[in-house]
């Protein structure tokens, strides 16, 4: 046998040693990787192979009572950066850049933005456009993440804000109608499994499932956009003019109880959510249905229509008023200190008189008079459908504290407390024949299966057609026949009542200089289409309700009139064509 | 027994006729493998296709709900009452002169009824009898019923 002459058997050893070594620890590796940690590996290799996407379903659209869309959904992409993964420098700039180039925004800012994210995902957009983004994925940037997401776009721009509430950032409405509706609105998303090849693209005839996603219903709404934004630009500008904290308008067909507007101030921007303030979030609420006031003077339309009601006077019944009235120690008095003698109920609500008001109390007693604010639906909420809606409250003789006192001044509106979607319900029964009817804000839900239509329901009768009628007759009169005619529309007989109501103290009584200046209204009064509530909340320059509140009901009530091309009843320029 | 001399297949011959089957053999091998080849290409080339057309779909539905966004946001009320002022020049009414017309009103056309809302429209306009549109195809009349 030969032998290398330069090799010893020893180094020839010591090779083999280490190669079986060698050869010995990758099987042991092998048998690690193979067995202790397959799981896991197995688990990167399904993750690598198959995708799993779930599918957003499309948020259905929110519409007026016209079909005219308030808030449509959009797919957009949010575009994350993920520093991990990027390979180089030079990676890290062309994705930079390529961001910047689909969003616009600037790469210097961008880079900048990574820097202070110290190497964690930085979210440079959630509201890019879907071809920019699906161009900007085709690109196939290591770093660049992106995922697709439900935005919602409002193009009537802020229009019923709190009404409408919001979406979050999974696409779920969090407020408004958006929350209260969810379910229907959302619709369910859809998944879509395959195997995929090296660079993420499904493989041809691979395997591959989906469950497609079941498109959100569309919400058609009672609300008339035109109505809705006579009645946010009103009440914008009557809260300028008066420095007012805030306040409310609701306008509502009174013979089905369907919303045609409902505006409250203070509200958020709706392009511009930003609730990074915990303060902010108190702007959310719909205080049309949340908020409880005590209503005034407009209140003694349900004290004079119920005494009308159980034939206890008539619009000529008089009573005399002899100055303020003491009351178990209490002195009520007028709202101007003002007394009028003798005078019909017809002149006690054109006076408004608290003494009057009083008198009617008397006449009524506690059991018909609380009996009564509970047909009307005072004390619980109206299920008009809005999550957080308050009922109200009263003390009623079964409370323990409550006093008779209380009986006189629930009469003129004070002591007792309500939501302005009550009361306008309220007037409504009285303006529509007596019923009152269930306030709502969905006319119908067109979903892929077909369309479900909400019809007006009749709650129950609470007075007679008979006092309606004259109900409507004295309104028309308060109107009218005032000294101020501020809530009068040239060449059209409308109806309606104002009220100054003073605003409770946290700390008990009330508060001295604080008023809310309100008027609940009707029009035309021949056949009325439309009841307007208007309240304005702690006006500075003038704290009464025919002076701030009642403007406003004039405006709104004329615009509404042309609108519905209503022909004028009389005394207007009438320009005559004949054949 | 031996069969006749000029009845057997001469040798080359055998072997000639078993290359040509194998050859045909493998043509048709060949072919099939083609044909196979071919045809997972296209089932390949089909599905790119129907991936691609389903990328083009969805494309399609976002660029629907854009397109949707537009016309919603050029019908918007704010945007009427933006050009309305600065492109046609027009103010709010100061006040306003309603124009009653004491003309008998007439039956709006077909065309004009479809475009006003039912509670707008009226009572329809009695239909022609048969001998009244066949004198109105001769006389061409334009008059009501």
């Amino acid at each position: 046998m030969n032998k290398h002459p330069h090799l010893s058997p020893l180094r020839l050893h010591l090779v083999l040693f280490f190669m079986g070594l060698c050869t010995l620890g990758l099987v042991v590796r092998t048998g690690f990787l193979q067995i202790a940690q397959h799981q896991e590996f197995a688990q990167q290799a399904d993750d690598t192979h198959w995708s799993r996407q779930t599918v957003p379903a499309p948020r259905g659209m929110i519409k007026d009572r016209e079909g005219n869309p308030i808030a449509i959904a959009q797919t957009r992409w949010e575009v994350s950066l993920n520093p991990a993964q990027f390979r180089s420098a030079a990676a890290r700039e062309r994705a930079v850049a390529a961001v910047a180039a689909a969003t616009g925004a600037s790469p210097q800012d961008i880079q900048k933005k990574l820097e202070q994210a110290r190497d964690k995902p930085l979210l440079v957009t959630d509201n890019l456009e879907y071809a920019r983004g699906k161009a900007l994925l085709g690109k196939s940037l290591p770093g660049i993440v992106a995922q697709e997401r439900i935005h919602r776009t409002y193009p009537e721009g802020n229009l019923a804000a709190g009404l409408l509430g919001f979406v979050g950032r999974d696409g779920a409405g969090l407020t408004g109608v958006e929350a209260d509706f969810n379910p229907e609105l959302a619709g369910s998303a859809g998944t879509l499994v395959f195997e995929r090849d090296s660079v993420g693209n499904p493989i041809p005839l691979g395997y591959r499932s989906s469950a497609p996603p079941a498109p959100g219903a569309d919400l058609v709404l009672t609300i008339d956009r035109f109505i809705q934004r006579v009645v946010e630009r009103e009440l914008d500008a009557a809260l300028k003019k008066h420095g007012a904290a805030g306040g409310t308008v609701i306008v509502m067909q009174p013979h089905t109880g369907a919303i045609l507007a409902m505006a409250s101030r203070p509200s958020f921007d709706l392009r511009n959510l930003a609730f990074s303030d915990p303060k902010a979030m108190d702007l959310v609420r719909n205080r049309a249905v949340t908020d409880l006031y005590e209503p005034g003077s407009t209140f003694k339309l349900i004290t004079m229509a119920t005494a009308i009601n159980e034939g206890l006077v008539t619009p000529e019944t008089t009573y005399f008023d002899g100055g303020p009235v003491i009351k178990y120690g209490r002195a009520l008095d007028t709202w101007d200190h003002k007394h009028f003698g003798t005078e019909t109920m017809t002149e006690l609500l054109l006076h408004s008189n608290n003494v009057g008001a009083v008198w009617l109390s008397d006449k009524l007693e506690p059991e018909r008079f609380y009996q009564s604010l509970k047909r009307f639906g005072f004390g619980q909420p109206t299920q008009v459908g809005l999550s957080g809606e308050a009922g109200g409250v009263f003390r009623t003789p079964k409370d323990q504290d409550w006093s008779p006192i209380d009986l006189a001044t629930n009469a003129f509106g004070q002591g007792i407390t309500m939501t302005p979607l009550q009361l306008a319900t309220a007037v409504s029964a009285i303006v529509n024949g007596g019923t009152l009817m269930r306030p709502y804000l969905v006319d119908r839900i067109e979903g892929p299966e077909g369309v479900r239509q909400f019809k007006p329901v009749a709650v129950r009768q609470v007075i007679s057609a008979e006092t309606s009628r004259t109900m409507r007759y004295m309104m028309n009169q308060t109107v009218e026949k005032s000294s101020v005619k501020t809530a009068t529309v040239a060449g059209f007989h409308v109806g309606g009542k104002t009220g100054t109501a003073t605003v409770p103290s946290p700390s008990g009584g009330y508060e001295p200089d604080a008023t809310i200046a309100s008027i609940v209204g009707f029009f035309p009064y021949e056949s009325p289409r439309a009841v307007v509530l208007v309240k304005i909340d702690r006006p500075k320059d003038s704290p009464w309700g025919s002076q701030v509140a009642s403007p406003v009901f004039s405006t709104v009530a004329r615009e509404l009139l042309v609108y519905w091309r209503v022909p004028p009843s009389e005394g207007v320029r009438v320009a005559r064509i004949t054949p | 027994m031996h069969a006749p001399v000029f009845l057997r297949p001469l040798p080359a011959l055998r072997a000639s006729r078993w290359r040509r089957r194998i050859a045909v053999l493998g043509g048709l091998g060949a072919l099939g493998m083609v044909v196979l080849l071919a045809q997972a290409s296209l089932v390949a080339s089909t599905g790119y296709n129907v991936e691609r057309l389903e990328d083009t779909k969805a494309a399609l539905i976002r660029s629907n709900q854009q397109l949707e966004d537009s016309i919603a946001s050029l019908r918007s009320l704010d945007r009427i009452e933006r050009e309305a002022r600065t492109r046609l020049k027009m103010v709010t009414p100061s006040s306003y002169v309603y124009i009653r017309v004491e003309a008998r009103p007439q039956a709006p056309s077909p065309l004009l009824r479809k475009a006003l809302k039912e509670e707008e429209r009226g009572p329809a306009p009695p239909a022609w009898s048969w001998w009244e549109q066949l004198i109105r195809t001769f006389v061409g009349s334009r008059s009501q019923p």
